[in-house]
């Protein structure tokens, strides 16, 4: 490493490098400083009160302790103590009443900023206001693990279309179907791509153009992300930073997320599964803030040295918290009416705890958030102008619910 | 005297704050103490009923047992032991450790009271002298959480049950070498759903027949079966016999009687029941339901009483617990 350099120089310049030689150029002009986001979405619904609104030693506090943060006065949850010391780093929305104690619906509400159906969710709208000509990348991508949830991949693009769809990526393997088998060589793939789209632009001769070219578009993306199929490959990193990030499947995919951001998606979204937790809601608790306190705030820690945390906002939800009461199987079940949002990174103030809930955890008691205000502030801290409207064929659509407004305590 | 395991009487219940999830009468028999989601140990005089509060946990007191010397020992969720003394007129700390950085979710003493064991969230097991709370050995890690722990009569084994998903396992070591003699899968215990990939059910705790012949896996027959106990011989390894009951819900624990019966206590939404069986019998001797789950169950010392706790509310969330008196007919 030359001498005069930071570290978080040396990176940026060993990543421009190493993108370099593999990157199309068209995915390279994608601007350095581009906003983006990071969606680490907890499917099933994380207890509020096991995370960051405990309420230890009252009658639905559950068993674990509060400890202190790095935010004089603030106290989170006791499973979650390396967060606790970068609590100076995050804004926490203890406040939001979501009412929607449902799987389904609250996926869809909480990331499409409303209730009612057909509009994008978070991730394909961030796609679409954030979209820049040359773009060849996906707008949108998910990463999971296998899992029979299928809930978690509802809503999407809405109106928006095909294009802003997103792609999934389980398992940390790229789209499938897309690797070129054996014994195809360029030659005879060319013909068969030129087949594909002949037979598209017969279709269309004859047909709705919009959702033709939107898969037509999905297609390339697929293909363009093969093109960079490197990203993919984990075993790059370190096996110190293998092990940082942890083993499990959240860990491996929040470092994909990583490198998917660092090679200019606008938006990923990591799912880590399995907090919803009806039965024996504590030890689910202890497995599943262990796995994610651990990556969080490694990943936390890597973007902000390596620059990216700066044009990065990373948001940390699920579709809804945990009931404060415990039910007889040691559980807690589905609660929409008091629980938290955390966030960093871009356009977010730092340090900021807003909104507080009642006693035991059972109502919002100060500063009550929607999920329309919510999606507000998301869409304000990336930059984008949250008022805005859709002008799509012909029609007009807000960007987010206009009932709804940004949360002012928790912006930059 | 052999008591009639078929004719119980409630001699008296005593109502708590909160839900209770364990018990256990002192050596002597004159305290009954009692811990569910509080940090409060609850100790009742047997002789007038006279209720006390005892502080010392810091979290929800998960598991207890009495050990040598007078002495009950209480665990609770955040590592802490503590061992009360129980000679005097009320239970006095005699020393509190911190056993564990997790929590402990099994706790079982030796039979002559001088050894303890403990397991975690994390599945580390650790053993312990009863007089002090001094470590005197820690087993190799298990990859999973131990949830039922046993030492044999013999004083030369360890039973340990994990929360392996899909697979809950009984595993039976040497103390002195550390080495596993014997290891039983039990996936008729498990509660795994695909839909949510998760392990709802698991072997809920582990008790010994009073010879050591036999383990008993206490749990649920599957996602929604009902209160199980799979007996497995601890020679072989083979299934022995399953006890299941009417009831959809969780065996919670289990205590074998002098005169050869088992009782176990059980639990669903919103109700429960203690039954009594014989080990080679597939039907049950008796059974009597309650009004909240039955949580944990204890016999007194003199073999004429036994205590159970209960969670008690409406549907699914219970907000006070019950700590019931019986006693058997001879």
């Amino acid at each position: 490493m030359q001498p005069n350099l930071t570290r978080r120089q040396a990176i940026a310049r060993t990543l421009g490098l190493a993108g370099a030689a593999a990157m199309a150029p068209s995915a390279l002009a994608a601007s350095p400083h581009r906003k983006q986001l990071l969606v680490l979405f907890l499917s099933g619904g994380a207890s509020q009160l096991e995370t960051w609104d405990p309420k230890p030693g009252t009658k639905f506090g559950g068993p674990f302790r509060a400890i202190n943060t790095s935010l004089d006065g603030v106290r989170i949850g006791e499973l979650l103590p390396r967060t606790a010391k970068i609590m100076h780093k995050l804004a926490v929305v203890r406040s939001v009443n979501s009412n929607l104690p449902d799987h389904e619906k609250g996926h869809y509400a909480i990331q499409a900023g409303r209730l009612a159906p057909g509009y994008p969710v978070l991730g394909s709208a961030v796609a679409k206001l954030l979209e820049q000509p040359g773009d060849v990348l996906p707008g949108y991508i998910t990463l999971r693990r296998d899992g029979p949830k299928a809930y978690t991949d509802t809503g999407d693009a809405g109106f928006l279309g095909a294009k802003y769809e997103g792609v999934r990526v389980i398992n940390g393997l790229p789209p499938e179907n897309l690797i070129v088998p054996a014994g195809i060589n360029a030659a005879a793939l060319q013909t068969r791509d030129a087949a594909r789209r002949a037979a598209d632009e017969r279709f269309l001769r004859t047909h709705a153009k919009a959702p033709i070219n939107g898969y037509g578009t999905t297609f390339d993306q697929a293909r363009a992300l093969m093109q960079r199929r490197e990203i993919f490959d984990l075993k790059a990193e370190s096996p110190k930073d293998i092990e940082r990030y942890g083993r499990h499947d959240f860990g491996q995919n929040c470092m994909l997320a990583r490198r998917l951001l660092e090679a200019g998606v606008p938006c990923v979204r990591v799912v880590h599964f399995d907090w919803d937790a009806h039965q024996d809601n504590f030890y689910w608790h202890q497995m599943r803030c262990a796995e994610f306190d651990r990556t969080f705030v490694t990943l936390l820690d890597d973007l902000e040295q390596r620059g990216m945390l700066e044009h990065t906002l990373v948001v940390v939800t699920g579709e809804m918290g945990r009931t404060p009461q415990i039910n007889n199987f040691g559980g807690r079940d589905h609660w929409g009416r008091a629980w938290s949002v955390a966030m960093a990174g871009c356009g977010i103030k730092q340090g900021v705890v807003h909104g507080m809930t009642n006693e035991l955890g059972t109502e919002v008691k100060e500063d009550e958030v929607g999920i329309g205000d919510l999606f507000h502030t998301y869409l304000t801290a990336l930059g984008i102008d949250s008022s805005a409207n859709y002008h799509l064929n012909g029609q007009t659509n807000p960007v987010a619910d206009p009932a709804a407004r940004p949360i002012k305590a928790v912006l930059a | 005297m052999p008591v009639n395991p078929t004719k119980t009487k409630l001699i008296i219940e005593h109502k708590h704050e909160v839900p209770l999830m364990s018990c256990v009468f002192s050596p002597n028999g004159k305290h009954l103490l009692a811990g569910g989601r509080d940090a409060g140990v609850v100790c009742v005089e047997v002789a007038n009923g006279k209720k006390t509060m005892l502080t010392g946990h810091e979290s929800w007191v998960g598991d207890m047992a009495r050990a040598c010397d007078d002495l009950v020992l209480t665990s609770d969720y955040v590592g802490g032991v503590i061992a009360w003394e129980c000679s005097g007129e009320l239970p006095a700390l005699r020393w509190k450790i911190s056993a564990h950085p997790s929590t402990i979710r099994a706790l079982a003493v030796s039979a002559d009271g001088k050894t303890f064991v403990t397991g975690d969230r994390d599945g580390t097991v650790r053993l312990w002298q009863s007089s002090d709370g001094k470590m005197t050995r820690e087993f190799p890690k298990n990859e999973h959480p131990i949830y039922g722990l046993a030492l044999h009569p013999d004083g030369k084994r360890i039973i340990t049950a994990d929360r392996r998903p899909q697979k809950p396992t009984i595993q039976v070591w040497d103390i002195a070498s550390g080495k596993e003699l014997l290891k039983i899968e039990v996936p008729e215990l498990s509660g795994y759903r695909r839909v949510e990939d998760i392990e709802w059910g698991g072997i809920r705790s582990l008790t010994l027949s009073a010879d050591g012949s036999l383990i008993m896996a206490c749990g649920r027959a599957g996602y929604d079966g009902p209160a199980s106990m799979l007996l497995y011989d601890i020679a072989s390894g083979q299934l022995h016999r399953k006890l299941s009951s009417t009831l959809k819900g969780f065996c919670y624990s289990a205590r074998c009687h002098r005169d050869g019966f088992v009782m176990a206590a059980s639990g669903e939404i919103a109700k429960g029941e203690f039954r009594a069986w014989k080990t080679d019998q597939d039907k049950s001797l008796a059974d009597t339901a309650t009004a909240g789950p039955c949580t944990a169950l204890d016999i007194h010392p003199d073999s004429t009483r036994f205590a159970v706790t209960q969670a008690i509310g409406k549907s699914s969330y219970p907000e006070s617990g019950v700590l019931a008196f019986y006693e058997w007919q001879v």
